[in-house]
């Protein structure tokens, strides 16, 4: 629809119009080469824009699959699992009175902690460096644990 | 289809790099395998479906002298029940839940457990007291039967003292 008084708002009067056309006329011309110039830049750019999002697109599920399955081999957990084992197992073979405990051996040891008494260092099965109410804790679980 | 294949695949390595990760086991179960005093009970219920739920309360008899410590193996010697938790008696310095193995209860066939209590308490019982409350689940149609012996038993200076064990049966409210 060609611009007119009455569709008001895209309507220049002529003589403004011309003017207006006067003052913003570029007396610069940009030469078709640097125009290509531009183009063939924003195309790079695009480009490794479009390789990159390709590249994201493998990577990440690639990273999780590998963190999966070095997670799902190496569990960390069971290095923990391993640490505990051994600690009890290697006391177990130190401790007093020690091939299967009772739980006898978590009162008595228990009961010397009341009283003030320090335990035998024997007794420290977590190997915290102290013997103290997890000890009894653990003494009592190992008196319990099924096979 | 190469379009087609290029939206699919990262999303078919996604689900089963996930699903890799969800097989393994959590750290949790087996931490507290190894740490954790395994004390909580489990409250019985009323039945579910073709379920019975009832109890096992164990007693111990230690006589004359004062009961500080002892300890128990429970075992199912027919019937297919499972124990599914443990509470404490009613005996003065037994009322919280004893020590037991929760995990491996569970898994054990036929059903089997030790329990075990101390008591620092100087107001011990003696005679004959109910130390602990076994939960077991079985089949509607089953009528397990059990067996209940002394590994354990102490007094007050830690010294181990003869006893007797004995259990009741009851069914769940």
């Amino acid at each position: 629809m060609p611009a007119s008084p009455e569709n008001h708002e895209d309507y220049l009067p002529p003589d403004l119009q011309r003017r207006l056309e006067r003052i913003y006329q570029s007396p610069i011309r940009v030469p078709p080469e640097l125009d290509e110039a531009i183009l063939r830049a924003a195309h790079k750019r695009f480009a490794n824009v479009r390789r990159f999002r390709s590249l994201l697109r493998w990577a990440i599920p690639a990273a999780a699959a590998a963190a999966a399955i070095v997670i799902a081999v190496w569990q960390p957990w069971q290095v923990v699992h391993r640490q505990a084992t051994p600690i009890i197992a290697a006391r177990r073979e130190s401790a007093p009175a020690a091939q299967k405990y009772t739980i006898l051996d978590a009162y008595r040891v228990a009961r010397q902690l009341q009283q003030g008494r320090k335990p035998d260092a024997r007794w420290d099965l977590n190997g915290d460096g102290t013997v103290d109410r997890m000890d009894v804790d653990l003494i009592a679980s190992e008196a319990v644990r099924l096979q | 289809m190469k379009a087609t294949t290029r939206i699919l695949a990262p999303a078919a390595l996604t689900l089963v790099a996930l699903a890799v990760a969800g097989t393994a086991p959590g750290p949790l179960d087996r931490t507290q395998r190894q740490d954790e005093p395994t004390t909580r009970p489990v409250s019985a219920s009323s039945p579910v479906g073709a379920m019975r739920f009832s109890y096992v309360d164990i007693y111990i008899d230690s006589h004359e002298r004062p009961l500080a410590a002892f300890e128990v193996e429970l075992r199912a010697t027919s019937g297919d029940a499972k124990f599914v938790g443990v509470a404490g008696g009613d005996a003065r310095g037994f009322q919280d839940p004893p020590y037991y193995d929760r995990r491996r209860m569970e898994l054990q066939k036929p059903a089997r457990i030790i329990i075990g209590a101390f008591s620092l308490s100087p107001d011990l019982p003696t005679g004959k007291t109910r130390v602990a409350r076994v939960s077991v689940a079985s089949e509607a149609n089953e009528n397990p039967s059990y067996a209940v012996r002394v590994i354990a038993a102490g007094t007050t200076d830690g010294s181990q003292i003869p006893a007797d064990a004995t259990f009741a049966e009851g069914a769940a409210q």
